[in-house]
């Protein structure tokens, strides 16, 4: 069985989320999904405070930033996962609408794993998404420590 | 006399006057040397016809009886006058009756009786006159007298002349001293305070004024000079503060314009930041949802809502496409350039390699000349190339056979560029239309287009400080031309 491992899905915009697990979901990637709708609430989970201080053990195989979020904006984020000893083995991958060449620089500056911007067009979304989610969550193997469970055991979210 | 150019003008003074002074007393020691010299020649000869004279008397008796004897005894009465150095006595027929020599002389005397009268000869004056007797002649004399006392007079003229002229020198030259003074002293005085004004810059300084002479008006002129000098100093001066309180005035207002442009450019780039991330999700969520209504619930909608999904999602698709094309043509404008070499033959062929699909299986003839390398941002160059030979490739879709041009024009200070093809082409009356933000001159049914490609060709060439135009007759073609500055100023 190949494993699913646990995609953290960090996006404030509702409709976004519901697409990007539309997108998942149609491939079988979505089990795996946690999805936090701002900066905080990704910090939490991934620092294990607040709401998420019971969540399971060990850190996502991947975590999806979205750049502009409310109260602590994605480079925010980056910087904080990028400086934790624990957590800057975690890959991030940023996904936003921005094609800004400011971003850009800015989130390699920070060590961010890889770029991708959102198309405007349905299908292609659709093709980056699961690209995205099967490389993350199933062709690239995680740093130790990564929370791992297998597809059929996967309870759908 | 180029010696007496560089020497300074008191010694110039000096020789004036020495000159004038020497050449004066000259001319009066000639004039005086000559009247002693004339006057002495008469005296010498009225002395020696004197004396002839008394000879003539004494002996005319003795020469009446042709008493030879008699006659010598006359003439050797001579021997008492030193200077006689010979005489004889002749009668009528110019036989010599008596002749007297001074002792230890060997005198010749001439063969015939000159005529009457004195001659001077080398150092002898020499006298014939006749012997008369109650009125009528009756023989010739002749005396001849030797000048060597009169050269030794002259001589000792001549010393006193030289001593004269010498001692008139030296007393001249102090004469000059002095005198030269007054005329150099405010001459030197003038050069002083030029000097000093011309050395520290002051014009304040003045030349004081104590002859009423040329020199005196020249300091006055050089005083009235330096007053207008001072005034205009002051002057300049007072402009120059003036300009730089303006220039002070001029840059503070350039500062805060600078900043307010800097606030607006921030305001833009943060208007163009929402734009492209804020604009693009609900057009993002637009067609994902029309796309997602489609595959979820196709079997309850009829032809006709599938078409009108179709439509949603194409909308939403060609604005984003719109969005970002208006992204590219804000950030072209706000890029800093990077400039280099570039290789327009180069840049041209890879174009035309990425457009390559576009051509499909048409018919084309697609020729470039050897173009030159350019200065320029290799990017934004390349942009221009693509946007415009893909406008050639989309115009000339509907011709039999699709021909392009690439050619560039060597002129004085610029390279023209320019792309020809035989495509639609268009009406010139709208030429002016051509260049501006989603002005388009075909229908998007005819040719596909967000009308924002020219707009991006024109920002990029006026960056590289050259400018853009398109000629065009309908159906028959277009070539449009770009110019690129030799010398790649790098500015704007």
């Amino acid at each position: 069985m190949a494993e699913l491992k646990r995609i953290l899905l960090a996006e404030d915009n509702e409709k976004d989320v519901e697409l990007t697990l539309e997108a998942l979901g149609e491939h079988n990637l979505a089990n795996e999904v946690v999805v936090v709708g701002d900066g905080e609430e990704a910090l939490d989970y991934l620092f294990r405070k607040g709401a998420y201080k019971n969540r399971l053990d060990g850190n996502p195989a991947v975590v999806l930033l979205d750049l502009k979020m409310p109260k602590i904006d994605g480079l925010e984020v980056l910087r904080t996962i990028k400086g934790d000893d624990n957590l800057k083995a975690t890959p991030v991958v940023m996904v936003t609408s921005s094609r800004e060449e400011a971003d850009l620089v800015k989130s390699y500056g920070l060590g961010v794993n890889a770029y991708v911007v959102k198309p405007v067009g349905f299908q292609e979304f659709v093709e980056a998404v699961k690209q995205l989610g099967s490389f993350w969550a199933i062709l690239n193997e995680p740093p130790p420590g990564s929370a791992k469970t297998t597809r059929s055991a996967g309870a759908r979210k | 006399m180029p010696f007496l150019k560089n020497a300074s003008i008191r010694t110039k003074l000096k020789i004036v006057i020495l000159f004038a002074s020497g050449v004066s007393v000259i001319l009066v020691s000639a004039g005086f040397f000559t009247y002693e010299y004339l006057t002495l020649r008469e005296i010498i000869v009225e002395d020696l016809a004197t004396k002839a004279d008394i000879l003539a008397e004494n002996t005319n008796a003795a020469l009446a009886f042709r008493d030879s004897a008699d006659t010598e005894t006359v003439l050797a009465s001579l021997s008492s006058q030193p200077r006689i150095t010979s005489a004889a006595i002749y009668d009528l027929g110019g036989e010599m009756l008596a002749s007297y020599t001074r002792a230890g002389l060997a005198v010749v005397f001439p063969d015939t009786i000159p005529p009457d009268g004195s001659r001077f000869s080398q150092d002898q004056l020499t006298m014939v006159k006749p012997v008369l007797l109650s009125g009528s002649r009756i023989g010739t004399i002749y005396v001849s007298m030797d000048l060597a006392g009169m050269e030794e007079r002259f001589r000792s003229y001549g010393e006193i002349v030289i001593f004269m002229l010498i001692g008139s020198l030296v007393i001249a030259y102090f004469v000059a001293t002095v005198l030269e003074r007054t005329i150099s002293r405010p001459v030197m005085s003038l050069v002083q305070t030029a000097r000093e004004v011309s050395e520290r810059q002051d014009f304040s300084i003045r030349a004081s004024q104590t002859t009423n002479d040329e020199i005196g008006l020249l300091v006055a002129a050089m005083n009235v000079m330096l007053d207008r000098i001072s005034e205009r100093e002051t002057n300049l001066h007072r402009a120059n503060e003036e300009i730089r309180t303006l220039n002070e005035e001029l840059e503070e207002r350039v500062r805060r314009r600078t900043t307010q442009l800097e606030r607006a450019n921030k305001e833009l780039e943060a208007f163009s930041y929402s734009v492209s991330h804020d604009l693009r999700a609900p057009l993002r969520h637009i067609d994902g949802f029309a796309q997602m209504l489609q595959k979820h619930n196709s079997a309850s909608l009829d032809e006709k809502g599938l078409r009108f999904l179709e439509t949603i999602s194409d909308s939403a698709k060609r604005m984003g496409q719109l969005i970002d094309e208006l992204l590219i043509f804000s950030r072209m404008g706000r890029a800093d350039m990077r400039y280099c070499e570039v290789d327009m033959n180069g840049l041209v062929q890879e174009v035309l390699d990425e457009l390559k699909t576009d051509l499909n299986d048409r018919r084309h003839t697609i020729n470039s000349d050897h173009l030159p390398t350019v200065t320029g941002d290799s990017s934004m160059l390349r942009l221009v190339l693509t946007n415009l030979l893909s406008n050639a490739i989309k115009y000339t879709r509907k011709k039999e056979e699709t021909v392009i041009h690439v050619g560039c024009k060597d002129e004085d200070e610029r390279f023209v560029f320019f792309i020809r093809d035989n495509g639609a082409g268009f009406d010139m009356k709208y030429a002016n239309k051509l260049f501006g933000v989603f002005q388009r001159l075909h229908r998007s049914a005819d040719f596909d287009g967000t009308g924002i490609g020219l707009a991006n060709v024109k920002r990029i060439v006026e960056r590289h400080n050259g400018s853009v135009w398109g000629e065009g007759i309908v159906e028959q073609g277009a070539v449009f031309y770009f110019t690129l500055p030799k010398s790649g100023d790098h500015h704007g």
